[in-house]
């Protein structure tokens, strides 16, 4: 009986020994880090930038790609977009993915960098990124938490208050201006880039040709401030070939829910799949007939026609082209359902290596191209081409470009149809650009409409660039056809902006409401226009 | 071989038979205790020293019985004197129950209110998941389940919901040693998931003896934070008392059928739109039931481009379900003497539910056994092992998987048997089924070609000494575990939408938490008339979660699927640990048995917070008056006592919670790792202990002899200081902030009548309990920045659930139909009902009960006895998205009004050869309601009298506010029937059998009240804390069948 008693008494005494002194090692999870590099943070918001299925389908097709009249005949695009019918669902996606993704993180990379000489091009590329991921927001929403936002931990700010995109786009010139300059080959390198593989050079010129983007937004409502950014981002260093494009590289990689490494914009296409029989999306005749018109080879790159088969494996647009003549046959109305595209056309006969197949008016219709939908296509963030057309805009008003209205607009032109081969399309031959370039000079008169339908062509995959540029210039003039005005909400007209998300009216309320209560009678409407869409 | 010798005790004269009944409590004699011949109307009471004498046939079976205690049976032989030891019937009166840290007290003692239920009343009708059976059976417990049935979980809350971030759910305590009741995965939220089950789902309800529910904060106070939502005490069943060796055979086999059903659903059109028949541009509109009228003679295309007749099949949806069935066996093997006692016992469940290919396996295993050491030194110890496999668990709410959301909007003409063949082409390939809605998959597809396994393998157990150093002061020392491996895969073969290479999900859990407790007992008369209990003691809490997790995407060879089989593969690791070190004590002080004090404390010690922060003390009191001993002795008021208690929990939170903290994807790309911050919720560093203050006051009264008795609570709890993850806008960068916060009180009633209105000594007896649970909740307050707690969301379909300032836990909140000031809708110029903006959220519903009510009854005659309870739930709404759909794709009854009109007005436009813009209809769906026909400032409202065509008035409705669907859940649910009957024991007098007992038992057999079209009111999709979304789900089902107990 000593001996139990023993035995109890030893374990009442090693309980007593055991403390809480390890308590706060123990507090700390193991599997997470409380200081990570940066760079490593880099890579993944340049990730999510580009290949998110969600914002790419609700923002970049529903509303502003349907409007765009690129592409339609997806159920949502059409029923939501094209009729122009509001989603909250659909308005907020931007909004409610990148605030919690981007937006955190590029916050803290800034925040954690800021005064460390030994992380100033990190630092630099994070306010870049960061000036990239913002100018979206508010180019969609207009007034925006900007200066507080992404500050929740750092401040302590969980109700960030809405800042006028006039100060916003202020701020936006001074952080370009200030990453620009601070940006230094000798210093920090950066190491986990998919852009420009740490081209220190390369990033002084995609940040300069942001600055001249964003310059160009506010020709309408401050033409004094868009050109001396303008000329400012010129003067230091925009791209000056394909090369030096923000390109954004991805892989083939199953859907699954989020951003796993496939382009967003090619899961929207292909309806989330890998190996789908079709895309749910056809060529809109708006963007067929202005290629055919200029004789665009870009045609039949971005667009081709496949039988519906696993992997879209036959190719069939030249036998259909042969059969009907003409390619605005091969493209459906804007607005239009792809169920309903039987009762725009009869179906056809043709001859595939031996085989009859007939074809109904869906599938002699274009489809995104394999080269542009294919899961691992990289994202084109900004062009070579891009910067050459705002360039041509700012010669035509002009201001100081070094050259010619004329010589951007032909440099864009051949710039735009050479950017194909990025997504692995073949090279088309030198001569037929060249007779591109040449057959399309800018026309006395037309030039902004010439120079504007070019970029609209250039953003053929980021409706939202388009739809921000057709706001500020007007072109292409674009007819919305108000389908069903039993249910339409957009007064039949195309809106100016995305209505503010739902959760920031329940759980930022009077921040939200301050905002609203600048608007035209105080009212969250998608028709309001942003600041620099002046009337 | 038994009749004749029956007939020879037959022949034999009475004889006298003597003895004395004592009580097993106390080892007192019991006065007034029945003994009646069985079958006879002869019998006597037993006397003032529970002596007595009867005059019976050798072979004639005595019945002993008195209130309180359960009755006994005992065959007469050639012996004359029989003494009979009677032991309390834990549901009844003056019965010792089990407290917090497992120690035993008198019922009469206790200064807060405590429920007791017996091992009968959970495993005669039993369910998979024994939970669930508690359902309707105690006062102030709130049991609901989800639509996964019963490879699910269920959520139980105990005098309502008191925190935002918790679960609300109890802590579930199994012989002494605390039990991990987690959920083995997220559980399905508005984008879908599954229900993986919860812990206490896996108990063998016959290994049940007993089950104690510690409602307030005062019963639990001992067992700390976790235990701040009450406490559900569980005792297996042990060797004790069994002299000699014991076998016990159990077996229950039961039906499980549909028992919702489509109530609300048009016969009258067919798949389609625009009310045109389907081509084969438009086979795939499955789900969709605006086409033509139904014409059984007319041939449609389906999606497989079959030709099928448009006419309407019976039963076209619920077909798809199978009749399930459960079977449970369980043998145990028990024996002990004065010094040992050991149970054993191996069960064996086999369910098949009514989702086709579902199923579940459960084995469980457990030895019970104590052994005494000479005097002083009692050692004991407990093993429970579990071995549970769960084959396809349903997908829930928006999961493309589920079939409940698949199957809801086949058009009448369709019969869902013709999404069985040809649903893959010869190929192998998916075949769209639905006009390319890949969040929908074809339901053969899930079930047949989709595979999900989880197997658990559970250990719980105890190791325990207990030294007496005198008869007055006694150690207990214990260590108890529970440790679970539970591996889940999800298999999706190449070809499934949004999986179309094939993907492999793989998830490894191990959760384990120990306790090691030391006890120090003091129990001593300090005086005649005056009792001390104390007790302290100590506890190390350790809890340990790991899970590694794997995704592989593009399988390589079809036919297997191991992980390795993919291409691309994912893996992911997460941890988790907490400690909590704990001491804490009791005094108790009883004067003539009629006063009684208790007063306790504890003091945590808690990894999660920081030093600093982390230690926090709580108390609290108790005390009852049994004042019927005050009063003159007199029968009508056989007993009565007052409680009081007062009680102050501390709370701990999760680990983590303190720092921001970065990680990596768990893939990269093109080789470059993925970083980011993984925190969602920003962190806190100065969080504060959570607290919570309530009291209570009570009553028992027995009235009668104990004939009716009343059991009577009123309670009143505050939590304060609580740490949540308040949801804030991603615009700060993140969803959620770590803070101490808010406010939120519940108050209310708990009632429980008990009667026995006839009690014969023919053996006819009927038993009538009744109970009753109101609960008032308020949050009180939240954040100065923030109002509002989002406790789940269905934003898609424009509803969230939340905890908001100033009303109940649990609102549903969303846009409102605009209204004018009489209440009518209003209607924009194109007929379209308008909702307010979206800055005007409304509150349209509460999704937790008002009150709750359980209502049983018991008759029993001879050896038989049937029981009903019927179990009632009061005052909550559900969004019931599933009846939004059906008015969305025309499966609703109401969406028949104004079709033919509106149909007949195209024809009569396309004849004409105008635009729909210039064109009036001459007929369609008018919206009941108004149209303002003045301007915004000064409007006019007239009834609005706009045509337009159903499809887009009941189209748009779900777009704009979910106010139209939302509807009551309140229901009445006929929840359990047994019938049973115990075959007399002089049948099978020479045999081995010592009893045997033959029952029918039924489960969820009807719903006698519903205001829900469709679908069953219980039909949550998670338990967690947002209750009041129903999303496609899968239909109830009803149980029935026989249980068989034989003992040898």
């Amino acid at each position: 009986m000593k001996k139990i008693l023993y035995i109890i008494f030893t374990m009442l005494f090693s309980l007593a020994l055991i403390r809480c002194d390890h308590f706060e090692e123990m507090n700390q999870d193991p599997t997470k880090s409380t200081d990570m590099d940066p760079n490593l943070m880099l890579s993944n918001i340049q990730l999510q930038l580009s290949g998110g299925q969600f914002e790419q389908l609700r923002n970049g097709f529903i509303y502003s790609g349907e409007w765009m009249q690129h592409w339609t005949g997806e159920y949502s695009t059409t029923e939501f977009g094209g009729k122009g019918v509001r989603s909250d669902q659909y308005m907020s996606a931007l909004w409610i993915s990148q605030y919690p993704r981007e937006v955190k993180n590029v916050v803290d990379m800034v925040e954690r960098t800021k005064d460390d000489p030994t992380q100033s091009n990190i630092n630099a590329v994070s306010r870049i990124m960061k000036v990239y991921i913002f100018s979206r927001l508010t180019d969609l929403y207009g007034d925006i938490p900007y200066f507080g936002a992404g500050k929740g931990y750092y401040d302590r700010v969980f109700t960030p208050a809405y800042d006028r995109q006039e100060d916003i786009y202020n701020d936006f010139f001074i952080e370009l201006d200030a990453a620009v300059k601070a940006l230094d080959p000798s210093k920090d390198v950066i190491t986990e880039d998919f852009y420009y593989n740490g081209d220190i050079a390369r990033w002084k010129k995609f940040g300069n040709s942001l600055r001249l983007r964003l310059a160009m937004r506010l020709t309408k409502v401050n033409i004094n401030k868009a050109q001396t950014e303008a000329e400012a981002a010129i003067a230091l260093g925009v791209m000056q070939s394909n090369a030096d494009m923000a390109v954004m590289k991805h892989i083939n990689v199953a859907w699954e829910g989020g951003t796993f490494g496939g382009n967003g914009t090619s899961y929207a296409f292909m309806n989330t799949s890998t190996t789908a029989d079709e895309s749910v999306f056809r060529m809109c005749s708006t963007f067929a007939d202005y290629m055919i018109d200029t004789g665009d080879p870009r045609l039949t790159i971005f667009g081709r026609s496949y039988l519906k088969e696993s992997n879209r494996p036959t190719d069939v647009t030249d036998l259909v082209y042969d059969e009907l003549g003409s390619y605005h046959e091969m493209a459906l109305p804007p607005s239009t359902f792809s169920w309903e595209a039987s009762q725009l056309g009869t179906p056809i006969i043709i001859d595939v290596n031996g085989e009859t197949v007939e074809l109904t008016k869906l599938y002699q219709c274009l489809q995104p191209s394999r080269y542009i939908a294919a899961i691992d296509a990289p994202y084109i963030m900004m062009s070579y081409a891009e910067v050459e057309l705002w360039m041509a805009e700012a010669a035509f008003r002009s201001w100081t470009t070094g050259r010619t209205a004329q010589e951007h607009f032909s440099t864009a032109l051949q710039a735009g149809v050479n950017q194909m081969s990025t997504y692995g399309a073949p090279d088309v031959s030198a001569s037929v650009v060249t007779d591109f370039v040449n057959d399309n000079p800018l026309v006395n008169g037309q030039e902004l409409e010439q120079i504007n339908t070019q970029l609209w062509i250039n953003f053929a995959l980021n409706g939202q660039e388009a739809y921000a540029n057709w706001r500020r210039s007007g072109f292409p003039a674009i007819v919305y056809p108000n389908r069903d005005p039993g249910v339409n909400q957009s007064n039949g007209q195309i809106p100016r902006r995305m209505q503010y998300p739902q959760e920031e009216l329940d759980y930022n309320t009077a921040s939200v409401n301050e905002a609203i209560q600048r608007m035209p009678e105080a009212t969250d409407s998608w028709l309001n226009r942003v600041w620099w869409d002046a009337e | 071989m038994l009749l004749p010798m029956q007939l020879a005790w037959a022949q034999d004269s009475p004889i006298t038979i003597s003895g004395k009944i004592t009580s097993a409590d106390d080892n007192q004699p019991l006065p007034g205790a029945s003994i009646v011949i069985k079958g006879t109307i002869s019998g006597t009471v037993s006397d003032a020293e529970g002596k007595y004498s009867i005059k019976a046939e050798p072979g004639s079976v005595l019945v002993f019985s008195f209130v309180g205690m359960d009755s006994q049976e005992i065959l007469t032989g050639t012996q004359t004197t029989i003494d009979v030891v009677m032991i309390s019937n834990a549901t009844n009166l003056g019965e010792v129950i089990i407290t917090a840290l497992g120690i035993e007290r008198n019922k009469r003692e206790i200064g807060y209110s405590v429920s007791e239920l017996s091992g009968d009343q959970v495993s005669t009708a039993q369910e998979v998941n024994v939970i669930n059976s508690l359902s309707g059976k105690v006062a102030g417990v709130d049991i609901s389940t989800t639509t996964a049935g019963p490879t699910g979980s269920s959520r139980v809350v105990i005098r309502g919901n008191s925190s935002l971030a918790g679960n609300n759910q109890p802590l579930y305590i199994i012989d002494g040693v605390p039990m991990d009741n987690s959920d083995m995965g997220e559980g399905a939220g508005m984008w879908g998931g599954y229900d993986m089950g919860n812990g206490a789902a896996n108990l063998n309800p016959n290994d049940i003896e007993s089950i104690s529910v510690l409602k307030g904060a005062s019963a639990s106070a001992l067992y700390g934070a976790r235990a701040s939502h009450g406490v559900i005490m569980i005792t297996t069943k042990s060797g004790k008392g069994q002299k000699g060796l014991g076998v016990e055979f159990t077996s229950n086999y039961t039906v499980e059928k549909v028992l919702s059903k489509f109530d609300d659903y048009q016969t009258t059109y067919g798949m389609g739109r625009d009310g045109e028949l389907p081509t084969i541009d438009n086979a795939e509109t499955t789900q969709v039931a605006w086409g033509a009228k139904l014409d059984p003679s007319i041939s449609v295309p389906i999606y497989n481009g079959e030709l099928k007749p448009f006419g309407v099949v019976n039963d076209n949806i619920l077909s798809f379900f199978r009749p399930g069935s459960t079977a449970t066996n369980t043998l145990s093997l028990s024996g002990g003497s004065d010094k040992a006692s050991v149970r054993v016992s191996l069960s064996d469940l086999r369910n098949k539910d009514i989702v086709p290919n579902t199923g579940l396996q459960r084995n469980t295993f457990l030895i019970n056994t104590s052994v005494t050491l000479g005097e002083k030194l009692t050692i004991s110890g407990k093993a429970n092992y579990i071995n549970e496999r769960v084959n396809n668990r349903p997908a829930l709410s928006d999961n493309p998987n589920n079939v409940g959301l698949a199957l809801l909007g086949i058009a009448p003409n369709f019969d869902q048997q013709w999404l069985s063949k040809g649903y893959k082409d010869k190929t192998g390939n998916y075949v769209d089924w639905n006009g390319g809605n890949i969040y929908r998959i074809n339901p053969y597809w899930s079930i047949n070609e989709i595979e999900n396994e989880s197997l658990k393998h559970r250990l719980m157990g105890y190791l325990q000494l207990n030294y007496d150093f005198t008869d007055w002061l006694s150690l207990q020392l214990r260590g108890g575990t529970d440790y679970t491996n539970f591996r889940y895969t999800n298999f999706s073969p190449r070809g499934t939408p949004t999986r179309d290479t094939g993907s492999l999900d793989e998830i490894i859990n191990t959760v384990s938490e120990n306790n090691y407790e030391a006890l120090l007992r003091f129990n001593r008369k300090l005086a005649d008339d005056l009792t001390l209990n104390v007790y302290t003691g100590g506890n190390i809490m350790y809890y340990r979660r790991e899970q590694f997790s794997n995704t592989g995407l593009d399988i390589v060879l079809e036919d297997i699927h191991p992980i390795t089989n993919f291409t691309r593969q994912r893996s992911g690791y997460a941890f988790y640990e907490k400690q909590i070190n704990s001491l804490y004590g009791s005094a108790q002080l009883g004067y003539k048995d009629t006063y009684y004090l208790e007063g306790t404390f504890r003091n945590d010690w808690s990894s999660t917070l920081r030093k600093g922060m982390n230690s926090y003390f709580y108390p609290s009191v108790s005390g009852s008056l049994v004042f019927s001993n005050l009063l003159p002795d007199q029968r009508f008021l056989s007993f009565g006592k007052l409680r009081a208690s007062w009680a102050e929990v501390g709370g701990d939170t999760d680990p983590y919670q303190l720092n921001l903290t970065y990680g990596l994807l768990d893939f990269s790309l093109l080789d470059k790792p993925l970083g980011q911050i993984s925190n969602t919720s920003i962190p806190n560093r100065d969080l504060k202990p959570t607290q919570t203050y309530s009291y209570e006051l009570g009553t028992e009264l027995h009235f009668l002899d104990g004939r009716i008795r009343i059991d009577a609570t009123y309670y009143n709890s505050r939590t304060v200081d609580q740490i949540l993850a308040l949801k804030i806008p991603s615009t700060s960068g993140y969803n959620a902030a770590i803070i101490n916060a808010g406010e939120i009180t519940n108050k209310g009633v708990e009632l429980s009548l008990s009667a026995t209105p006839v009690s014969t000594s023919y053996d006819l007896k009927w038993d009538v309990m009744v109970n009753y649970t109101r609960n008032i909740n308020e949050v009180k307050e939240l954040h100065e920045q923030v109002k509002t707690y989002e406790l789940s969301a269905a934003r898609w379909a424009g509803a969230v659930i939340q905890a908001k300032e100033g009303n109940a836990y649990g609102v549903i909140v969303g846009r409102k139909l605009k209204r004018d000031d009489e209440g009518n809708i209003i209607h924009n110029a194109a007929g379209l009902p308008m909702a307010t903006g979206a800055e005007d959220q409304a509150v349209l519903g509460n999704g937790v009960h008002k009150w709750m009510m359980g209502i049983s009854n018991t008759i029993s005659y001879k050896g038989f006895s049937l029981s009903a309870l019927v179990d009632i739930k009061v005052g909550a709404d559900i969004y019931s998205m599933s009846n939004a759909l059906a008015h969305q794709n025309g499966t609703a009854e109401a969406t028949l009004e104004g079709r033919e009109a509106w149909y007949a007005s195209e024809e009569a436009r396309l004849a004409a050869g105008v635009s729909e813009e210039s064109w009036i209809p001459t007929g369609g769906y008018i919206g009941k309601g108004v149209v303002n026909t003045g301007t915004s400032d000064e409007p006019v409202y007239v009834e609005n009298t706009k045509p337009v065509n159903p499809q887009d008035y009941w189209g748009s409705l779900l777009e704009n506010s979910p106010e139209p669907f939302i509807y009551d859940a309140s229901y009445a649910k006929l929840r359990e029937v047994t019938l049973s009957y115990n075959i007399p024991s002089k049948v099978f007098t020479s045999t081995p059998f010592q009893s045997i007992s033959v029952s029918f038992v039924a489960r969820n057999l009807f719903l006698l009240y519903s205001n829900i079209p469709n679908v069953d009111p219980e039909s949550g999709y998670n338990n967690g804390n947002g209750q009041g979304f129903e999303y496609g789900s899968i239909p109830s089902r009803r149980s029935y069948g026989l249980s068989l107990n034989v003992k040898f």
